[in-house]
Formats: C-alpha cells, structure tokens, sequence
C-alpha cells in the first residue's frame, strides 16, 4: 500500500468532513466589508485653559484605542493619509472659525515597503534599535524610523479660508511608544524633546501616551453590570459618600490601565481662538481622509477634497446617547448639522435604562436639562449675549474660568463644585463617566444621585504642565489592573472588585 | 422590554467609538460575548446580528462554511421578528455574496440603498456583485458613493481591485497600499490586503515586494492560505522547486483548493515524481466527485485547472459554461476561453479571450492565454 502524502491525507480527510457545498473552491474576492478605521478612530477629546498658564488654552486629540505597549514599538504612531483636526468656532454657529490641521510624514531610513503600517509582527526587517536618548542627532541613530508632521492653522472656512502653515521653519517629531528601560534608558527626557514650541505662543506635542481615560469598561460593557463590591453603600451603583469625594481612590479596575494612546496636543494663547471680546468657544475634533476617485488620477495626494472619517466633541455622546442606527451617520455629520440628532439628546435612552434596572427617578423628555451640553447657554457661558446656536455637539469651554489647583480640582467637575472642569471644556483627569451617568439620571435638576462605575482615577496620573497627559507606559512594565487583583489603585490597598 | 433594552445599551456600548472592546477581541471571544448576550436575551435583534456578524469574521479566519450556514439562521431569525432591520439585511446580504448569488445581491442592495443612501455597505456589495456579474460601469458610481462615505481599508481595497481589473496596476498597487495603511484592528482583515498587495506585485513581476507581502500576512495571520499559495509561487518563479512544494503543501494543508493541487502536481511534474503528481490528480478528482455530490457544477479555478492538465475537457467545459449564469467577468471570460482553447474549440476560445481582455486587465495569465488562443485555427 503506498504511503499518502500526509498533506493530501488531511486535504482528503479535511474535504470528505466537510458538509456544506465547497463553494470556496470558485471563491470571489472578499475584501472586509465593516473593518475599524483605528488610525482615525478618535478616542477622546479635550478642551481646558492651561493649568499653569491661564491666558492659554489646551485642546488635546487622542486616537487609535488599547495600544499594548508590550506589543513591540509602535513606529507609526499616526497614519500620514489621515488629517487630524482640531476645530473651534468662536462666533456660535457652530461652524468652525479657527482649525488646527496635523499630517504626519514616515521617514524610514531603509527602504521601506508599506509606509506607515502597524504591528507586522516584531517589527520590519528585524530593525532592533539601540538605546534611544534623543528624537534626532547621535541619540537617534537607533530611531530608524520617525515620524515628522506639519501643522496648519487655517481661519475661516470653505473657499475664503486661509492657511497659515506654523511649522515652515520648526519640524516638530512624534514621540514613540515607551518599548522599555534598555532601548530607551531615560523614556520622559526623550517624550520631553516632544514638544516644539512653535512661536507666537503656540507649544505642539504629538506621540503615543498613556490613555488618559479610565472606565470600568467591563461593567458597562455587560449590559451595565457595575460590581457589588465597588459599592460598599450597598446600592449598585452608587458610590458611597467617602469614595465620591476620594478624586484617587477606585474600587473597580480601570480596564483602560496599562494601555496606550496616540495624542496631539496643542497650546495657544486664548486670544488666537476668541473673537469678538467673547470668553467662550465650542471645539472638536475631527479625522479626515483624502477624498479618491475610483480611477486613479495619478498620484493619491493631500490637495483636492476630504472626507470625514469621525469627530468628537462631548465625550460618550456617540457611545452613550446616539442610537446605534445612526452612530456611523453621525460621525459623518458636521455639528452644525446636529439638530437632525437632538431627539437623542432630549430622550437619551439611558435615562430608561436607569429607571428601569436600578430605579432612578430620572426626568421626563424632553430633557431641556441636557439642552447646554449641545447650545452656547449661560451656564457655562455666564453671558446671555451670546446666542445659543444651533443645537451641535461641541465641548464649549469658557475661557475665562480660571484653572483649578491640582490640590482643589475635583474630578466630577462642576458637578463637583469645580467650574473648571467638564461640561465646562473638558480635563483630562475629569471622570466624564460618572458625570454623564449623573447628568442623564437628572444631577442638575435636583437628583443629586452619586452613580459612579468605581474608577475615581488613572493609577498613573497626569501631568501639571503640557502636554498634561502622562508619558506612555513602557512595553516592559506596564500593568493592566484586573476586576480582584490585589490593590486596585496604587495609593489604595484595597482589592479590586471583582 | 428591560432585556431588550440592556440588549440595546451592551450593543450600543460594543460599537462605540471609544469602547472599541468588541473590536480588540479575538473572534473566538466575540463568538462567546455575543452568545453570552444570546443566552441573556435569546430574541434581541443587535445580539443575533453581533452573533451572526462574529460567525462570518470566523468563516473568513477558517474558511469553514458550516460558520456560514450558523450565521445564516440568526440572520433568518433576525428579519423574521423584523423584516427591515439593516444590520440584519446587510449581513444577508453578505451571506448571498457568499453563495455567489450575485444578481440577487444586485437587485437588494440597489432596493437597500433608496431608504439607506449613507450606508457604505451597501454600496460595497453592490459593487462587488456588479463586479462578478461583469458590470464594471455600474460598479463604479456604486463604489464611487462608497469611497465618498467611507475613504478607509474596505473602501480602498474595492477601488484597488476595480482599477486592476480596468487597466491600472499602478493605481491598483497604489490603493492596494493604503488600504494596508488604513488597516482595521482585525489582523486577518490586514493579512487579507497584504495578500491581496502581494497578488498586485507578483502580477506586476516585483518578486520581492510580493514576497514581502505574503510573509507580512503570515506574521499577521499564521493560517492565511492565500498567503502560503503567494510565497509558492514566488518561490515557483524564481525556480526554487524545494520552497515552492513547500509552501504550496502548508496552504493545501490549511485549505485544500483546487489551485494548490494543481500547482503542486505541475511541480511533482518538472521533478519526475511521478507518483505524487498523481495523487495530487486524484484529489482534484475527489474534489470535482464531492462537488457533484453538492450539486455543485461551477467553478472555474477547477476548469482551468483541468485544461491546463489536459483532462475531463467535458467537465471542464461544463463547470465554465455554468459559471457564466452566475458571473461574467472578466476571469469567466478568460477561464472559459481557455478551456474552450484546450477541447479545440478556436472559435469560441477566440470570442471568450476577446470578452476578457475588453478591460484591459493586466493579468499576466490573460496574456498567455490569448498568445496561444492567437495560435489556433
């Protein structure tokens, strides 16, 4: 008997258990249909005046979800075929008056193949690079690839607009991922080379951080199922009045823990982006890519049209309030546009959820109570000039409420008692979960209820100066904390809930 | 209502933009979330779509259709508590793509897309069924209205294709990039482009850029075939029969089709060995019996395959003439002009090669085909 093939002998074996019609033998091509676009996936957005400069204002534009620094240096922070942007308008009409555009360009100093894509395996072409200390010069000899970008500053918009490129004469470079102590021996002296100072004011800072966000997203992520043992009131999930007022003290893991973002970060003085002797702006951010026509007209280049990819304003207004039908409309949609959205708003959904799983009283829809997260009104304004505008998602911010001091600054922000953190712009270290959760359960019309997921705080922290994000957690020691791992935050030595 | 509701909000919260969870999972593990959602709430539309949506990502991973036939139930069960649920009817919608019946996909997408015009899905489908059915002008403002709505990897990878098939590997090589750049989260979506890409380059002769590609995708992708097949037939044209065999046996033994057996026995062949040239010529027979046994009598890969070994002309005559009710393109064109060719019918040979070189596609295998066609009388 001669001997199969041992190949063809499970071809055989795996051809005669095969029930169903083998259509793939004629198979037709079958590009994914539905896939992520994580380059331009936009995590979060922030809008605040500066810390420790209040005549400036921060926006910060994060991007590309759960980087796993262990996951090999992430050399291509930003996609170079994305247009990342930042928008503000400063006249209440919810179009833009001021834009700050970013694009990036990949320098590989051996000839590449696939400019700009992320996570092949270890790496390309076995490039391990030696103790990095320096974004250029000698220090860099290991950095074989970087990332520079251009920033534009573009007023106005549509055919009148005009740009102002603020990078002709500084060629600022995005900071890599922290692979670990022996690549990169002094990881926050090298982040640190990362932020250029532009002039007129104007500092940039772009490269991979830790995620500023923190969330019990496996609590919410099943069907809201926030743990029992985060609650010691004993009501789920209401915070008891001791950890509520802890702003560093979870008693549920952050799944977020551990991972990295891609964030650019810009300061300008506030006069660049007010007009009109107003204090308050509306801003969001917003990806692009470059507009293509189905045959080829040369080159694919940046000039010609742009296609919106996504945008945020208010953080978790997609996530929490717009329906999933419309959640892909919408990231489409311009915020001058909203109104076809504003019945979500006024009946979020959640609002039922909350009533009906854990009793809350919420308010009846319509929720005019709801109405400033999407119109200029005088509660974060102060000023019953200025027009409310028409119904858009934007994070407004009133530039003339000074910062809060890192050691009276509450993360439930004017919920809080801290006029200067969200719904007022938005901080990095505020916990928009626990004041959406409140805001939708009726907070600020006497419902002063303390839901909270358990996470207060990033186990990592922040920063007190630009780019007020923490630097990038090392591939070689980052810690994602877990539902009953030991000690939940690291000033706390409680478990966390399991 | 309350089931329907948490239903609702876990559904919400797993497409988010942010809480991108659902789409850093492993299939495997969104198979169990969205059975555990199932088990929760057995007639909640989002969770049997999610179901249905995880076993058709599992199906492109294992190419093993039973995952297309679980998926399928779902989806029935979905439209028959709600015949209008997009989610539901796009994803039936890729299941038909899957059964080939693309005229049929024609006509829902173009219904679809009068209620859901911003839907870049459905233009998606619609242009790779209009494609396949060999209506390349009316893929084109069908992937027009898609790329406008979506510029991202799907989109790309449809105009890469597109333009290949009309006469610009540049351009197709161009797109074919960034759709490698603009890739999702899911690795086999990334692997499949870059395979894709190697196809591109290794049409265009650039070995060692398609080689890239295909090791690119393995990295990704441990199991993609198509891969495996790519690297053997680099190693094919550089003469490197040892590494061709290889690699060629690592696919079949992913997934046994047609092609590789077909590759394999033409290498057992320039080796001398003879006995294993035939075993893998009695598994292209064992392939072509159980596909009778399925009702199963299109498929022009294994047509072209047996006129270029010279055997079962007839069936092979049969299986491309069949392909032709279910698609016109221009690989159905050029398939069935070879066989046509090689049972020594000039005429017909000569009119089918003429339909698939209107396109201009610059497929190296159309150029050898109608070089010979040319020859015969």
């Amino acid at each position: 008997m001669k001997k199969v093939n041992p190949y063809l002998a499970v071809a055989l074996a795996w051809l005669m258990a095969a029930p169903v019609p083998m259509l793939f033998a004629a198979s037709h091509r079958e590009a994914p249909l539905t896939a992520l676009d994580h380059a331009a996936d936009i995590t979060d957005f922030f809008a605040f005046v500066s810390y420790d400069d209040p005549t400036k204002v921060t926006f910060i534009l994060c991007v590309d979800p759960f980087l796993e620094p262990a996951n090999g240096p992430n050399y291509f922070p930003f996609d170079p075929n994305v247009l990342y942007s930042i928008k503000i308008d400063n006249n209440y009409d919810a179009v833009e008056d001021i834009t700050f555009n970013f694009q990036f360009t990949t320098q590989i100093l051996a000839p590449g193949l696939f400019t700009g894509f992320v996570g092949a395996g270890g790496g390309i072409g076995g490039v391990i690079p030696p103790a990095i200390t320096s974004l250029t010069g000698s220090g860099a000899s290991g950095l074989s690839l970087k990332q520079t970008y251009t920033v534009n500053m573009v007023q106005g918009a549509g055919s009148s607009a005009t740009t102002t490129n603020l990078t002709s004469s500084v060629t600022p470079i995005a900071v890599p991922s922290n692979v670990g102590p022996r690549t990169m021996p002094n990881y926050p002296a090298l982040a640190k080379q990362g932020i250029f100072n532009l002039g007129n004011g104007i500092t940039v800072f772009a490269g991979t951080v830790a995620d500023p966000f923190y969330i019990d997203l496996g609590a919410a992520f099943d069907s809201l199922n926030f743990r029992p043992g985060a609650y010691p009131s004993g009501v789920v999930p209401v915070l008891s009045p001791q950890d509520d007022a802890n702003n560093s003290y979870n008693t549920a893991a952050d799944t977020l823990s551990g991972y990295n973002v891609n964030c650019i970060a810009i300061q300008v003085p506030i006069s660049m982006v007010t007009a009109n002797g107003k204090a308050t702006i509306g801003t969001w951010g917003a990806t692009y890519r470059p507009a293509m026509t189905v045959r080829s007209n040369g080159p694919e280049t940046a000039s010609g049209g742009y296609v919106q990819v996504q945008r945020m304003g208010n953080p978790l207004i997609n996530e929490l309030i717009i329906g999933t039908g419309d959640k892909d409309n919408w990231s489409r949609a311009v915020p001058s546009q909203d109104s076809q959205f504003a019945h979500y708003a006024l009946n979020p959904l959640l609002a039922t959820v909350f009533q009906t799983v854990y009793g809350v009283n919420v308010p009846p829809a319509p929720r005019n109570d709801l109405l400033f997260l999407v119109q200029y009104l005088p509660v974060i304004t102060g000023d019953s000039s200025i027009p409310p505008g028409p119904v858009a998602d934007l994070l407004r911010l009133n530039t003339k409420v000074a910062p809060t001091s890192a050691a009276a600054r509450s993360r439930l922000g004017v919920l809080g008692g801290d006029v200067a953190g969200f719904p007022n712009g938005r901080r990095v270290s505020d916990d928009v979960t626990d004041i959406s959760m409140r805001a939708v359960a009726g907070a600020l019309v006497g419902n002063p209820i303390r839901l909270g997921d358990g996470v207060n705080s990033k186990d990592v922290g922040y920063q007190e100066t630009f780019p007020y994000v923490q630097w990038a957690n090392s591939g070689y020691s980052r810690r994602h904390i877990n539902p009953g791992d030991p000690a939940c935050f690291n000033l706390s030595t409680a478990p966390c809930a399991k | 209502m309350k089931s329907l509701v948490l239903g609702f909000i876990l559904i919400s919260v797993l497409s988010a933009d942010h809480l991108t969870l659902r789409d850093q999972m492993s299939t495997d593990d969104r198979i169990a979330a969205a059975q555990q959602a199932i088990a929760a709430s057995p007639d909640s539309l989002p969770a049997l779509d999610d179901l249905a949506s995880a076993y058709l990502q599992k199906m492109r991973e294992t190419t093993d259709f039973s995952y297309l036939e679980r998926a399928d139930k779902l989806v029935a069960k979905a439209l028959a508590s709600d015949p209008k649920n997009l989610e539901s009817l796009v994803l039936q919608n890729q299941i038909e793509l899957n059964r080939h019946h693309f005229r049929k996909v024609v006509d829902n997408t173009r219904a679809l897309v009068a209620d859901h015009p911003r839907d870049p899905r459905l233009w998606g489908m619609m242009a790779d069924s209009l494609m396949e059915i060999g209506d390349y002008d009316a893929a084109e403002p069908a992937l027009a209205s898609m790329l406008d709505l979506q510029p991202g990897i799907s989109s790309y990878n449809r105009v890469s294709w597109f333009r290949f098939l009309t006469g610009d590997a540049p351009g197709a090589i161009q797109a074919m990039k960034l759709a490698v750049r603009a890739s999702g989260v899911i690795p086999e979506n990334l692997a499949w482009c870059l395979v894709d890409l190697g196809n591109l380059y290794f049409k265009t002769s650039d070995l060692d850029y398609a080689q890239a590609s295909y090791t690119a995708a393995l990295q990704l992708f441990p199991s993609s075939h198509a891969a495996f097949a790519g690297l053997g037939r680099v190693a094919a044209a550089r003469h490197d029969t040892a590494a061709a065999i290889a690699n060629y046996k690592r696919a079949q033994s992913i997934v046994p089709m047609p092609e590789y057996a077909h590759e394999l026995r033409q290498l057992y062949v320039k080796e001398g060995k003879t006995a294993d040239s035939k075993q893998e010529e009695a598994l292209l027979d064992v392939i072509d019996r159980l596909a009778r046994a399925n009702f199963e009598n299109t498929d022009r890969n294994l047509a072209i395959v047996y006129a270029d070994e010279g055997r079962h002309l007839d069936r092979a005559l049969e299986l491309a003439h069949n392909e032709l009710d279910f698609r016109r393109d221009v690989y159905t064109y050029d398939a069935l002009a070879w066989v046509e060719f090689r049972a020594g019918h000039c005429a017909e040979a000569k009119e089918a090669i003429a339909k698939a070189l209107s396109w201009h596609t610059p497929d190296p295998l159309f150029s050898q085909h109608a070089a010979a066609i040319a020859t015969c009388r």
